[in-house]
């Protein structure tokens, strides 16, 4: 039985630490856009080690008026990032930002059939839709991490996995719906957010993977404490784990009061870890966002159009 | 005339009498404002309570006194706007009870339907403040029951119930602190005072005129004249819109048997083949029938209508050329586009932008009214009506509306309705972003929106009309006056530092998060921006937003959440 490498992709907002550290590699979304003041073309690679633009720099280019325009996975950076492990006479485990996002996903099942079956006929790339991204999509990720960890074969680890991949909870909150409009990503009708003024909606990532607006708070402030009760609304056995703080450049205040909020409500938590918001998702919402990430109950609202 | 007995009749005559004085009298009880700003409303509230009962006892020649009065009563719950012309509603409707079955009364059975008044009254209104017209009214029934024995005749009873009134009103002052500061009597019980005083002249043969002021003021409500671009309809062009066709037709005696004139055979005309009407309103109140319909032909239309009865008015509009369809119209083209649904929303809003802002939130439908235009009872039951959904959710937008609304909402049947506290518009605003139906759970729904309008914080600001002072603040005429929560707070002649000490005022403004300004309709474009500059630099950590309200009399409305 051949080994197996936990690959997943730009939405998972893992951290170069996190990843050498659980040994997953990730596969590369591609970022896009006309610079308001050079004029230029520029695209770049979605990269999570931030090492073209830093975090601050890139939510800059947003602030600026920059429409970034994202883009999935393409076949060649498959190739290449499979390829690696494919060479080594390893399996692929890859973990797909949801295909309600993303359709990466149906990229690589169709190179799985088509292309790799037939270059290693004694390998295998299986793909799970993790239904989520931003560190929803990490944890899921760490989830096959650990099971390989105790042992588990490519197959049982992506039977877990689609069993329990909507219990990893995402909920968070953007500091404008300027960005969100722009991109029109969020599945809410019309009325819901209107033109409303400092209203913030509270974003979950549902049944289907789709982001649903479930609910909405007035103030930026009364955001991020409803990110923190709903956490602990949802959260199960928070002892044996980590709680992710995801930050799109945000405050320093915002991160530490959400951050003291939840460990207010939730001190159990082993600890609470901030990680930078990833540059797909992060721009469509833009500059600002702030999510927890953590497992919990099982999602099973589905968000309407 | 000495009554010593009150018949149905007469006491449609001295009611209507009542009316008539309050009518004449209608704009001095509008300018007992406490606060100097020109939207005093109470008599206009009140006349139109009052004229609604009346109107609807005009054809009503029932000499039996419970008759007249049952109908008079509901008139006037139906018509009830405004604080006090709903505390007068609940006043007539205890009245009218202790009429209930009686052909004519005595001065002392009349006396005690008056204390039967008095209870209705007080029970209507959840908590009863004394230096209002409560206060007028139950002291002089008090009086006026003191002062009559077996003999008294009615007039006996009015003169004493006047004389007490009187000194009652005088007496507001004494009673409420917010009065005396400012110098005024209670606007409701002034009002009270002058339908008793129209009264005490019918029976001293004293004769008041119906007022021309009535139709004015009817007319003056609806839209204003509009110019209408001709170019819209050139001489190339074909008809295919039609024709919009009102008209009031009053049913002739010498060619239908009105009593059994069923306005089904009007419709089914007007839908009919020759015609082939839509958009079709047709109504029937006795011999009245007012109908509104597009078709492409209107003069057969009329030609037709005239087999029952003769026009009073018609009107006919090319609607290419129209761009603001009549209200009934625009209204009926909704309701056709409705389907049924769980929750629906009406809100009572003033101004052209907040109601489209409101339109945008999802509001189903918006009554036109606020601080100087309160809306009926009728009004909100028309709203209801209107809607085809299992809950409604109301949101007033003044105090002075709630009681109206919940009115309504007791008197309507055809879905639950649930009248949720907003007395503001800013209230109201920050109460309607926040409209969300997802949870399906109405009593997260009406906590959620209660929670909402708690956390509000209503500025307003306008113009003082005059030199006064009011809750402490010592106001020059022509100062921009800063109102916060209701009470007069600060007063400058720069607009913006009265906005900048108004949100200094709110005791928690360090945890405020967001500021929406509502602009007014006479606040300059350019100063705008500057307003909003104003508040960016005053208080950094505040999520400043404005929109356009259109709203007259106040400059700016401000919620701070």
């Amino acid at each position: 039985m051949n080994k197996f490498a936990i690959i997943t992709d730009s939405t998972s907002d893992l951290t170069p630490e996190i990843r050498k550290a659980r040994d997953i590699d990730y596969a590369r979304m591609m970022v896009s856009w006309t610079d308001v003041k050079d004029k230029k073309d520029h695209e770049i690679f979605a990269s999570l080690d931030w090492e073209v633009y830093s975090q601050h720099e890139y939510f800059n280019l947003l602030r600026d008026g920059n429409r970034l325009i994202t883009s999935q996975v393409t076949e060649q950076e498959f190739d290449r990032v499979f390829g690696i492990y494919l060479e080594k006479g390893m399996d692929v485990l890859y973990i797909s930002c949801s295909s309600a996002l993303s359709a990466s996903v149906h990229l690589a099942e169709r190179l799985a059939k088509e292309k790799y079956s037939k270059k290693y006929p004694n390998q295998r790339v299986v793909c799970v839709d993790s239904l989520i991204a931003c560190f929803g999509e990490g944890l899921v990720a760490l989830a096959a991490a650990d099971l390989r960890d105790q042992g588990k074969t490519i197959d049982e680890t992506a039977a877990w996995l689609n069993e329990h991949k909507l219990e990893y909870n995402q909920i968070a909150t953007v500091e404008t719906l300027d960005y969100l409009k722009r991109a029109g990503r969020v599945k809410a009708s019309k009325a819901f957010f209107g033109n409303i003024f400092g209203v913030k909606p509270m974003l979950i990532s549902d049944a289907v993977g789709n982001n649903f607006a479930f609910e909405k708070q007035k103030g930026r402030r009364n955001a991020l404490i409803r990110i923190a009760t709903f956490v602990k609304e949802n959260v199960i056995n928070p002892e044996e784990q980590v709680c992710y703080v995801s930050q799109a450049d945000a405050s320093q205040e915002d991160v530490k009061l959400l951050v003291d909020k939840i460990k207010e409500l939730v001190p159990q938590f082993k600890a609470i870890e901030i990680i930078p918001f990833g540059p797909i998702i992060g721009a469509t919402t833009g500059p600002g966002t702030m999510g927890a990430f953590f497992r919990g109950k099982k999602v099973t609202v589905v968000g309407d159009n | 005339m000495i009554l010593k007995k009150l018949t149905g009749q007469q006491f449609k005559e001295l009611t209507t009498y009542g009316a008539r004085n309050l009518r004449a009298n209608f704009e001095e009880v509008d300018n007992l404002n406490v606060f100097p700003v020109p939207d005093g409303d109470t008599g206009t509230n009140m006349c139109r309570t009052i004229e609604n009962g009346v109107n609807t006892i005009a054809n009503n020649s029932s000499e039996v006194i419970g008759d007249v009065g049952k109908e008079l009563s509901s008139g006037m719950l139906l018509g009830a706007r405004g604080n006090s012309g709903v505390i007068l509603s609940q006043i007539y409707r205890g009245i009218c009870k202790g009429l209930k079955g009686k052909e004519e009364v005595s001065a002392k059975e009349l006396a005690s339907a008056y204390e039967l008044g008095v209870k209705q009254a007080y029970g209507a209104v959840v908590t009863p403040v004394e230096g209002t017209i409560l206060t007028v009214f139950r002291e002089a029934t008090e009086a006026a029951v003191k002062a009559i024995n077996d003999d008294s005749t009615i007039n006996d009873f009015y003169e004493a119930h006047l004389k007490q009134a009187i000194k009652s009103l005088a007496q507001t002052k004494e009673l409420l602190p917010v009065l005396k500061e400012a110098d005024v009597i209670d606007s409701g019980g002034a009002g009270y005072v002058y339908i008793v005083k129209g009264i005490c002249k019918f029976l001293n043969g004293e004769k008041i005129e119906a007022s021309s002021i009535e139709s004015e003021v009817a007319s003056s409500e609806g839209s204003a004249p509009i110019a209408i671009d001709f170019s819209a309809f050139g001489p190339d062009d074909v008809i295919t819109f039609g024709y919009c066709t009102e008209f009031i037709l009053r049913l002739q005696n010498s060619k239908v048997d009105i009593e059994h004139f069923d306005i089904k055979t009007i419709i089914d005309i007007l839908e009919g083949d020759i015609i082939k009407g839509d958009s079709i309103v047709a109504l029937q109140d006795e011999s009245i029938v007012k109908v509104h319909v597009h078709t492409k032909d209107p003069g057969k239309v009329l030609d037709m209508m005239r087999q029952f009865g003769e026009f009073l008015t018609i009107k006919v509009e090319n609607m290419s050329l129209q761009h603001n369809e009549s209200i009934s119209d625009e209204d009926l083209a909704k309701k056709r586009n409705r389907q049924h649904v769980k929750y629906a929303v009406v809100a009572v809003a003033q101004g052209n932008g907040i109601k489209e802002q409101f339109e945008a939130f999802g509001v189903d439908y918006v009554i036109g009214g606020g601080q100087t235009m309160n809306p009926s009872t009728e009004d909100f039951i028309h709203a209801f009506k209107e809607l085809d959904a299992d809950n409604i959710i109301v949101f007033p937008n003044n105090k002075n509306i709630v009681m109206a609304a919940k009115q309504a909402a007791k008197l309507y049947k055809g879905a639950h309705i649930e009248v949720i506290m907003s007395t503001s518009i800013p209230q109201c605003y920050s109460a309607l972003t926040m409209l969300d139906f997802t949870s399906d759970d109405l009593t997260l729904i009406l906590g959620n929106f209660n929670e909402a309008i708690r956390n509000v914080d209503t500025g307003e600001i306008t113009k003082s009309i005059r030199n006064t002072k009011v809750h402490g603040v010592i106001i020059m005429k022509g100062d921009y006056i800063g109102i916060l929560n209701g009470k007069i707070v600060t007063a400058n002649k720069n607009r913006n530092i009265v906005l900048t000490n108004l949100l200094k005022k709110i005791k928690n403004i360090k945890d405020k998060q967001v500021v929406t300004l509502i602009y007014g309709k006479d606040i300059k474009e350019t100063d705008k921006p500057k307003t909003v500059e104003t508040l960016n630099k005053k208080f950094p950590q505040l999520e400043v937003g404005a929109i356009d309200g259109g709203q007259s009399v106040y400059d700016l409305l401000i919620a701070v959440e």
